[in-house]
């Protein structure tokens, strides 16, 4: 199965300047709604291009962002600069959300990956037609290239369609136990290649 | 429900630190199921290294998340969405105080939970008293409001998947806790919620309940808990089973 990644665009240096974006939610916390409009204006694109990434379906993504964005308002006043930038923290929420919305539907899932492994020439075309992504950072896309094929397809099968676990070992015929390994190796060699430091 | 979901989903490994080590990148992608993650959680509250370790493969998905080009939401979804937060209350920030990355996991001194958990325990335990199934004997209003003035009272809650925030609160000397949860859904008559204390031994019953109509439900424990037990909640059958036959819907641990 091939991953294959199309670099969109130049990366940007670095994040934008997220100290504006951590000052809105600062007033966010204090139930300024103005600021939380203008953090909405500033970040919405974002939050909604995760979501739909990983839903497809652009009613499902709309429910979902505005789910985000209602648990942002309400929890920033729990949200502390120390543990992340607001971007950061707002992506791993949307991402968190979407993931549990596709788990909701898991029974159907379930049974469409079934049938899925079960007709193993539909399965292949299909997975690698969907895991074809288009990143907007060639750093990320270059980063992504020095994993290993297997630690790609499940890091990428994970995060950009939102698969369990359970699910990415069915999907590519590998024991359980080695894909949590591979999704570990993978994310730590990623975060290496990335530079990310905590 | 059927025995059989049980093996895949035990209750007993809720942190089985050499799981929970390999655990990680897993995590942070959101590839761990419900149950898994919060156990993976708890786990991550127990462990420095874990933490570290997490956090920064969390970092590492944003950049993924990042990567993703944006897409315009459309003006209807901001209007939605401003009209909803204009409707919608702030949680505040002294509920609970967030210590360990997203799990909002809290712990904290038993006079600053105190006076948070005193009131709402207080409110629920009116339901609780209208409510409350024969196996919950304790008459819960009293036995609530002396476990959370209890000097001793500790106190650890974590986010439900419905966005709830579900708070055990413990006293050791009492030898008992009890567990308020925020949203949690009515089940069908034939089903109810079965309380666990689980250790290294495995699942033990303290109780059933029922979710109750005001959106928050409190339940005291039956039986004596331990010194680091660890609280589950299951959907059972309505007359209860003896080991969880389902993955939990909520897990504490008090370590």
């Amino acid at each position: 199965m091939l991953v294959a990644m199309t670099a969109r665009s130049e990366d940007r240096p670095g994040a934008p300047a997220t100290g504006h974006l951590e000052e809105l939610l600062g007033r966010v916390a204090q139930g300024d709604q103005a600021a939380f409009a203008s953090l909405y204006d500033a970040t919405a694109p974002r939050v909604f291009g995760l979501v739909k990434r990983l839903l497809l379906d652009h009613a499902q993504s709309e429910e979902v962002t505005q789910e985000v964005f209602l648990e942002i308002w309400q929890s920033a006043p729990r949200y502390s600069p120390e543990r992340g930038g607001a971007v950061s923290w707002m992506l791993t929420l949307a991402h968190r959300r979407a993931v549990d919305r596709i788990r909701s539907s898991q029974a159907a899932r379930d049974r469409d990956l079934r049938i899925g492994v079960r007709d193993q020439g539909v399965d292949y075309d299909v997975v690698s037609e969907n895991v074809e992504i288009t990143l907007e950072s060639e750093r990320v896309a270059r980063a992504l290239e020095r994993l290993t094929e297997l630690q790609r397809q499940a890091v990428t099968l994970a995060y950009f369609r939102g698969l369990s676990h359970r699910e990415v070992s069915e999907l590519l015929r590998v024991p359980i136990g080695t894909v949590k390994t591979r999704l570990r190796d993978g994310m730590i060699r990623l975060r290496d290649e990335l530079g990310v430091t905590s | 429900m059927t025995r059989e979901n049980s093996p895949e989903r035990p209750l007993a490994n809720v942190a089985d630190p050499h799981d929970a080590a390999l655990s990680t990148g897993a995590y942070a992608l959101d590839a761990l199921d419900g149950a898994e993650r919060t156990a993976f959680e708890a786990a991550l509250d127990a462990s420095e290294e874990l933490r570290a370790e997490t956090t920064g493969l969390r970092d590492t998905a944003v950049e993924l998340g990042r990567a993703v080009p944006e897409e315009d939401p459309g003006a209807a979804l901001r209007a939605r969405v401003l009209a909803a937060a204009a409707a919608t209350p702030q949680w505040g920030a002294e509920d609970a105080e967030v210590r360990s990355l997203d799990a909002q996991r809290a712990r904290s001194g038993p006079a600053r939970v105190r006076s948070a958990l005193v009131g709402i325990a207080a409110a629920a335990a009116i339901v609780v008293g209208i409510s409350t199934a024969p196996l919950l004997t304790a008459t819960p209003v009293n036995a609530m409001t002396s476990l959370a003035s209890a000097p001793d009272a500790r106190s650890a809650a974590v986010t439900t998947e419905g966005g709830g925030v579900a708070v055990l609160v413990w006293s050791g000397a009492q030898a008992r806790s009890m567990l308020v949860v925020e949203g949690l859904a009515p089940l069908d008559a034939d089903e109810r919620y079965q309380l666990w204390y689980i250790d290294d031994a495995g699942p033990r019953s303290a109780g059933l309940f029922d979710a109750s109509a005001s959106g928050v439900t409190a339940a005291m424990l039956a039986g004596s808990m331990h010194a680091g037990d660890t609280v589950g909640v299951t959907v059972e059958p309505a007359a209860g089973s003896e080991a969880p036959t389902s993955a939990p819907v909520v897990v504490l641990p008090s370590a």
